[in-house]
């Protein structure tokens, strides 16, 4: 379902009634499904801390439940389970930073190399926002076991795909077929021990190394470290 | 069964539990002390870095197909046993990366190089060898190593030397 980017609503929901409702007093009647939705969205908040401050095993529904100030009752309205509320946030997250990388690389009016660096730059902006919440996705996301799985190869998948822009240039077409996926496992691996770690304090330091790794297939060393060294 | 071996099995079973961390960290020690002593065994007679890496490399993929439940322990599970298996894998990735970048020895100019390639290196094995045990599907890891290849000698010695590596290995 997309969502209105202004209000983080979905459209139907974001448009407001469609006819009008009593008042209460002190205010007006907000629709149900806008309460639903932020009450999840509250949850997600809470269990986005909880994770952070707790480790993915260590947190339990009464961790998510104490940290996002709800009853015990409200949050099985919305998830059956941890794992499902983990997913819930994992995939609000990373469709998010997926979304903001494609939109760094299609107003990148440069060639490919250019558009690469600034996808990289704007992955790892979306890092550095909030540090706790993309430790949470990528270091916490591979912790949850094999349910993570069919999830972890989507998001490499899906970056793969904004990568793959890249092998319109005829050179990298007798390249294997699949070096765009292990490209950004390379990038996914680097940043988990970068999170891991707590280093750099500055995930954009990474910034020069990750878009010199990813271009040096498809562009060559040299064409790759100009644009490491540009932006 | 020996200790670590037995582990293994119950840690396969039942994944890892508090109080584990003794035998979790006595059968990390013995897989890699196993693990290095095989290495060690398949490079010895190789002369240049890119000969006993590409051993190496081929040895690591033979092992993971071989012996999958000892790869899944240190590559997949590790990653949900805490504190430990982080601290484990660290130590493992330290030295596999110091290993690797001895690579820098054989380059004109060292320091031409990023700080973290041989860190890239690691990253990438570990994805493929990663995705590889946890997805029933998709091609053995022999199979993969070309392109695993071509991107850890173009890392260092750029894409030229890459391509070599692609064909000598297809």
């Amino acid at each position: 379902m997309r969502e209105s980017r202004a209000s983080g609503y979905p459209p139907e929901m974001a448009a407001g009634p469609r006819q009008r409702r009593p008042a209460r007093p002190g205010g007006h009647a907000l629709r149900p499904e806008v309460v639903a939705h932020h009450k999840r969205q509250q949850i997600i908040g809470g269990a986005a801390k909880a994770f952070a401050e707790r480790g993915y095993r260590q947190t339990s529904v009464a961790d998510i439940v104490k940290a996002s100030r709800i009853a015990r009752g409200s949050f099985y309205e919305h998830f059956g389970s941890k794992e499902e509320c983990f997913f819930a946030l994992y995939d609000e997250v990373t469709a998010a930073a997926l979304e903001r990388v494609g939109r760094a690389c299609e107003q990148s009016v440069e060639e490919f190399p250019e558009r690469v660096g600034a996808g990289i730059g704007a992955l790892l902006e979306t890092i550095e926002a909030d540090p706790d919440v993309a430790r949470v996705c990528v270091v916490e996301g591979p912790a949850v076991g094999p349910a993570i799985t069919a999830r972890f190869e989507k998001l490499i998948g899906d970056f793969a795909e904004l990568l793959r822009a890249g092998r319109k240039d005829g050179a990298s077409s007798e390249f294997p077929a699949t070096v765009e996926e292990t490209v950004v496992g390379g990038v996914y691996w680097l940043l988990y021990y970068a999170l891991l770690e707590g280093r750099p304090k500055k995930m954009s330091r990474l910034r020069p190394q990750l878009v010199e790794f990813s271009l040096i297939p498809f562009v060559g060393a040299e064409a790759a470290g100009a644009a490491a060294a540009a932006g | 069964m020996s200790g670590p071996e037995a582990y293994l099995a119950e840690f396969a079973e039942r994944g890892f539990r508090e109080g584990d961390e003794p035998r979790f960290r006595e059968t990390w020690e013995f897989l890699e002390r196993a693990y290095f002593a095989r290495l060690a065994l398949a490079t010895e007679s190789m002369g240049g870095w890119r000969d006993r890496f590409h051993a190496a490399a081929q040895e690591t993929a033979r092992l993971v197909e071989a012996f999958p439940r000892a790869a899944r322990f240190l590559i997949v599970d590790a990653i949900a046993a805490g504190q430990v298996g982080s601290e484990c894998r660290g130590l493992l990735v330290s030295r596999l990366v110091a290993s690797i970048d001895t690579a820098r020895r054989e380059l004109a100019e060292p320091d031409a190089v990023p700080e973290v390639t041989a860190g890239w290196i690691v990253a990438i094995f570990f994805d493929r060898i990663y995705r590889r045990l946890t997805s029933d599907s998709g091609p053995d890891l022999p199979s993969q190593l070309p392109e695993l290849m071509f991107l850890a000698i173009s890392a260092y010695f750029g894409t030229e030397a890459g391509l070599e590596e692609l064909i000598r290995e297809r």
